[in-house]
C-alpha cells in the first residue's frame, strides 16, 4: 500500500473504531432487538470478510511483517467470530439484557481493535520505520516476561 | 562461610565485579572453567604469534579507568593502552577505495568531504548536536543498575536531558543514514557503527551514533596484547588479596530457602559464600546451573524468549612477513542496504558466506611483540551463523577457514595467501563449548530496545536472593566497557548487601550515589 493511501485508510480505520466505541457505549438506546440483530450480523460479516483477506494477504505476502499482520487479522476475526457466535446465541437464548450486554461489548472490542489497526497499519507504511517498528512489535508479547528476568 | 563473595568466571565482567570486592574488603574468590582469564577479551599464543581471542578495540576507555580508581590503584601500573590513531582504514568493498579515518572528528569531516562536501558538513552537524546528549545519557544509563521499572526512572532523573535522547531511540538508524547522507562511502562507513552495535541499519536504533561519537574520544589497544587488560585486572585483584583458580568449571548454584549459598563446582565440591556474582550467560545461569524449578515460569518464559547478538567465525593467521597496514583495523565498506541484505543471509537464512569478512585486525601491528620477528600475528573477522544450514561448524570449518583467507587475499591484503605460516579458526560452536558463550553470540543478547535496561536481565536477581549477574547478557550489555561497568554495579550491590547483613552499612554503601557516580557527574552536571 502506499504510504498516502495506508494514511487515508488508517484515518478511516480510526474514525470506523471511534464510531463502534461510541455505538457500544450507547448500545442501550440502539432499540428494537432486530437492530441489535443486524448490527451483529453485520460485525461477524466483517470478521468473515478480514478472515478471507487476512489469509489472502498471508498467502501472496513475501515480507515477514504483511504475513505477521494478515495472520493477526486471521486469528483476532476467528476469535472474534467464534466467540460472538457462541455468546450471541447463548444470551439470545438467555435474556433480552444480556444480548444488549453483549452486542456493548462487542461494539467496544471491535471499536479498540479497529483502531489498534489503524495505528499498526499506519506505523507499517511508513517506509523508513517499517522494518524497525515491525521488529518492536514482534518483540512486544515478551516484554512483561524479559521485565520479570 | 568459605568466602564473602564467589565470582563464576573471570571474563572482564567477573574480573571488575571480584577486584572491587576485594578493594571493598570482601573476602573474594573467582573460579574461571578455562586456563586464562578474559573469556572473549583474552589473548593466546601459538607458535610465537599471539592473538585475541575476540575482543580487539578498547572504546570507552573511562570505564577502564574509573574502575582502576575505585580500586584505588593506577591503571597505568597495570595495563598500557596505546592509542588507535588512525582508527581504521576502511576498504570500499565494490568501489575499489581505500581510506583511513583519523580520531578526531574533525579529521574525519575532512576525509568525509573528499567524497562529499555535504555530507562532511551534516557529519560534524548530527556529532555536535547529538553526540554531547548520547554520551551523556549512555554515560548514566550504563552505570546505573537495572532491575525495576523505577531503575529505569532513576536514569532520567540522573540525567534529565536523556528525555531528550528518547525520540531518537525509537528512529532507526537507517533513517538518519537515509535523511543526512548521500554518498555511498559516507553511508557505508557510518553503517559500520550500525553493524559494531550487532544490529543492521535497519533494525538499529539512531542512539547508536553514540559509538561513532564516543569513538572520537579515542580507541585503545593494550600493550601486550587484548589479553593484558584482563591480565591487569586480575592482577590488580590479586593484589588486593582475591583467590582465583582456573580450569574450575561450576556446575551448579546452591540455592536454599531461595537465596544462593555458593557454588557446586564440576568435582562435586561445594564452596559457601555469603553473595554470589555470575558473569557466565544468564540464561545458563538460571537454566541450567539455578535449575527451572528453582524459578517462576515467567522468568523461564523471559529468558527463552532473547533472541541472541550476531556470532561470528574468527580467523587466527600467522604471517612471514609485515604486511604494510595503515591501521590495526581494517573494515570492509559496504552500502547500508547491503548490510542489511547479508545479515538477513547469514543469520535468517543461515547462510555460511566465507566472503563476509568485515573486519581485519592485527595486534602485532601495534605492538611488535606480538609476532616473531619480522613477521605479523593477524585475525580475519566474519559474520557467521551459530548453526550453518546444510552441515555443522565442525565439517565446514577448514573449507570456511580457506575461504576467508582468500576473501581476505582478495579484498583487503593482497598476495596474504602466500604468507600464512600458522591458521587456525575458532567458529560459534568454539566459543560455545569453550566460553560457554551460547550461540557464539559477541554480545549474549541481542541489543533491540526491548532486550535492554529493564527488559535485560536484571543486575541483582528478582528471583534468588544474594545472586548478582554482571557480563554481556545482563545490564548494559554486551561489549568490554559495558561489561566492566556491569561488574562494578553489581559489586557496588554486593558490597552494600554485605555491609547490611553484617549490621554496619558504610558511608559508602549507604550513599544514595555510589561509586558509580563521579563518572556520570561530570557529564551530567
Ligand atoms: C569475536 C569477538 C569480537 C569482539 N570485539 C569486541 C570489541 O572489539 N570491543 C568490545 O568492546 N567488545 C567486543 N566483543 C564483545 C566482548 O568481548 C564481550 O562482550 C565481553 O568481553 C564479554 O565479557 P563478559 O564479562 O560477559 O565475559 P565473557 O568474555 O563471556 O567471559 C565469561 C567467562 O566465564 C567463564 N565461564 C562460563 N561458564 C562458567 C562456569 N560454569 N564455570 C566457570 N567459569 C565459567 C567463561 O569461561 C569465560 O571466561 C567481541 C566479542 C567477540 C566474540
Amino acid at each position: 500500500m502506499r504510504p498516502r493511501t495506508a494514511s487515508i485508510f488508517s484515518l478511516l480505520l480510526a474514525l470506523g473504531g471511534l464510531a463502534l466505541i461510541g455505538m457500544g457505549v450507547s448500545s442501550g438506546r440502539l432499540g428494537s432487538d432486530s437492530a441489535h440483530f443486524l448490527v451483529f450480523l453485520a460485525l461477524v460479516g466483517i470478521s468473515l470478510v478480514l478472515i478471507v483477506s487476512g489469509a489472502a494477504a498471508r498467502r501472496g505476502a513475501d515480507d515477514d511483517y504483511r504475513k505477521v499482520l494478515g495472520t493477526g487479522a486471521f486469528l483476532v476475526c476467528s476469535g472474534l467470530v467464534a466467540l460472538a457466535i457462541f455468546f450471541g446465541t447463548m444470551s439470545a437464548l438467555i435474556s433480552r439484557y444480556a444480548w444488549g450486554v453483549l452486542l456493548a461489548v462487542m461494539l467496544l472490542l471491535y471499536g479498540t481493535a479497529m483502531i489498534m489497526a489503524a495505528a499498526v497499519n499506519f506505523i507499517l507504511s511508513q517506509k523508513d520505520y517499517r522494518v524497525f517498528a515491525f521488529d518492536l512489535f514482534r518483540q512486544v508479547p515478551w516484554v512483561y516476561y524479559r521485565y520479570r528476568t | 562461610m568459605d568466602y564473602d563473595a564467589i565470582v563464576i568466571g573471570a571474563g572482564m565482567g567477573g574480573l571488575s565485579a571480584g577486584a572491587c570486592l576485594a578493594a571493598g574488603g570482601a573476602r573474594t574468590l573467582i573460579l574461571e572453567q578455562s586456563g586464562a582469564v578474559g573469556g572473549c577479551a583474552g589473548s593466546f599464543e601459538n607458535s610465537g604469534f599471539h592473538f585475541d581471542v575476540g575482543a580487539c578495540i578498547i572504546q570507552v576507555p573511562r570505564a577502564h579507568d574509573r574502575l582502576f580508581e575505585t580500586l584505588g590503584l593506577r591503571r597505568e601500573d597495570y595495563v598500557t593502552f596505546l592509542q588507535n590513531d588512525p582508527t581504521y582504514e576502511f576498504v570500499d568493498i565494490l568501489g575499489g577505495r581505500r581510506f583511513t579515518t583519523p580520531s578526531s572528528l574533525e579529521g574525519t569531516a575532512e576525509v568525509i568531504a573528499r567524497f562529499d562536501p555535504d555530507d562532511a558538513r551534516n557529519f560534524l552537524l548530527l556529532m555536535r548536536r547529538y553526540g554531547p546528549r548520547f554520551d551523556a545519557f549512555n554515560d548514566v544509563m550504563m552505570t546505573t543498575p537495572q532491575g525495576r521499572l523505577r531503575d529505569m526512572a532513576k536514569v532520567f532523573r540522573k540525567c534529565p536531558s536523556g528525555l531528550l535522547a528518547l525520540p531518537d531511540v525509537l528512529k532507526p538508524y537507517s533513517k538518519v543514514l537515509d535523511d543526512y547522507f548521500r554518498h555511498p562511502v559516507t553511508r557505508g562507513l557510518l553503517s559500520t557503527y550500525s553493524a559494531i552495535g550487532g544490529l543492521p541499519p535497519s533494525l538499529q536504533t539512531a542512539m547508536m551514533l553514540w559509538l561513532c561519537h564516543t569513538e572520537h574520544d579515542g580507541t585503545y589497544y593494550p600493550a601486550g596484547g587484548m589479553g593484558a587488560l584482563p591480565r591487569g585486572v586480575a592482577k590488580a585483584f590479586g593484589d588486593l588479596g582475591g583467590d582465583l583458580r582456573l580450569e574450575t568449571p561450576v556446575r551448579r548454584v546452591l540455592v536454599e530457602k531461595g537465596r544462593a549459598r555458593g557454588v557446586e563446582l564440576a568435582d562435586g565440591t561445594a564452596i559457601t559464600s555469603r553473595v554470589l556474582v555470575a558473569n557466565n550467560n544468564a540464561r545458563n545461569l538460571y537454566l541450567e546451573m539455578v535449575g527451572r524449578d528453582r524459578i517462576p515460569r515467567a522468568v523461564v518464559k523471559g529468558l527463552e524468549s532473547y533472541e541472541w547478538s550476531p556470532s561470528c567465525c574468527v580467523a587466527y593467521l600467522g604471517l612471514d612477513y609485515r604486511p604494510e597496514l595503515r591501521a590495526q583495523h581494517m573494515v570492509g565498506l559496504i552500502d547500508p542496504g547491503l548490510t542489511d541484505l547479508y545479515l538477513k543471509d547469514v543469520y535468517t537464512k543461515g547462510l555460511a558466506l566465507p566472503q563476509s569478512v568485515g573486519l581485519v585486525s592485527s595486534p602485532s601491528y601495534m605492538d611488535p611483540s606480538l609476532a616473531p620477528e619480522g613477521q605479523a600475528s593477524l585475525a580475519l573477522i566474519a559474520m557467521a551463523p551459530p548453526h550453518p544450514a546444510g552441515g555443522t561448524w565442525s565439517e565446514i570449518k577448514w573449507d570456511f577457514l580457506d575461504g576467508m583467507i582468500t576473501t581476505a587475499d582478495a579484498m583487503f591484503l593482497p598476495g596474504l595467501k602466500d604468507h600464512v605460516v600458522f591458521k587456525t579458526i575458532a567458529t560459534p560452536e568454539d566459543f560455545e563449548r569453550r566460553l560457554s558463550m551460547p550461540n557464539g553470540s559477541i554480545y549474549a543478547f541481542s541489543f533491540s530496545i526491548l532486550s535492554q535496561m529493564v527488559f535485560r536481565p536484571a543486575n541483582r536477581s528478582r528471583c534468588v536472593d544474594g545472586l548478582y549477574l554482571c557480563g554481556a547478557s545482563t545490564h548494559p550489555g554486551g561489549s568490554v566497557p559495558g561489561s566492566v561497568f556491569s561488574g562494578m554495579m553489581v559489586s557496588e550491590m554486593a558490597l552494600e548487601e554485605l555491609d547490611s547483613r553484617a549490621g554496619s552499612r558504610s558511608a559508602r554503601a549507604s550513599s544514595e550515589t555510589g561509586v558509580m557516580d563521579g563518572l556520570t557527574d561530570r557529564r551530567c552536571a
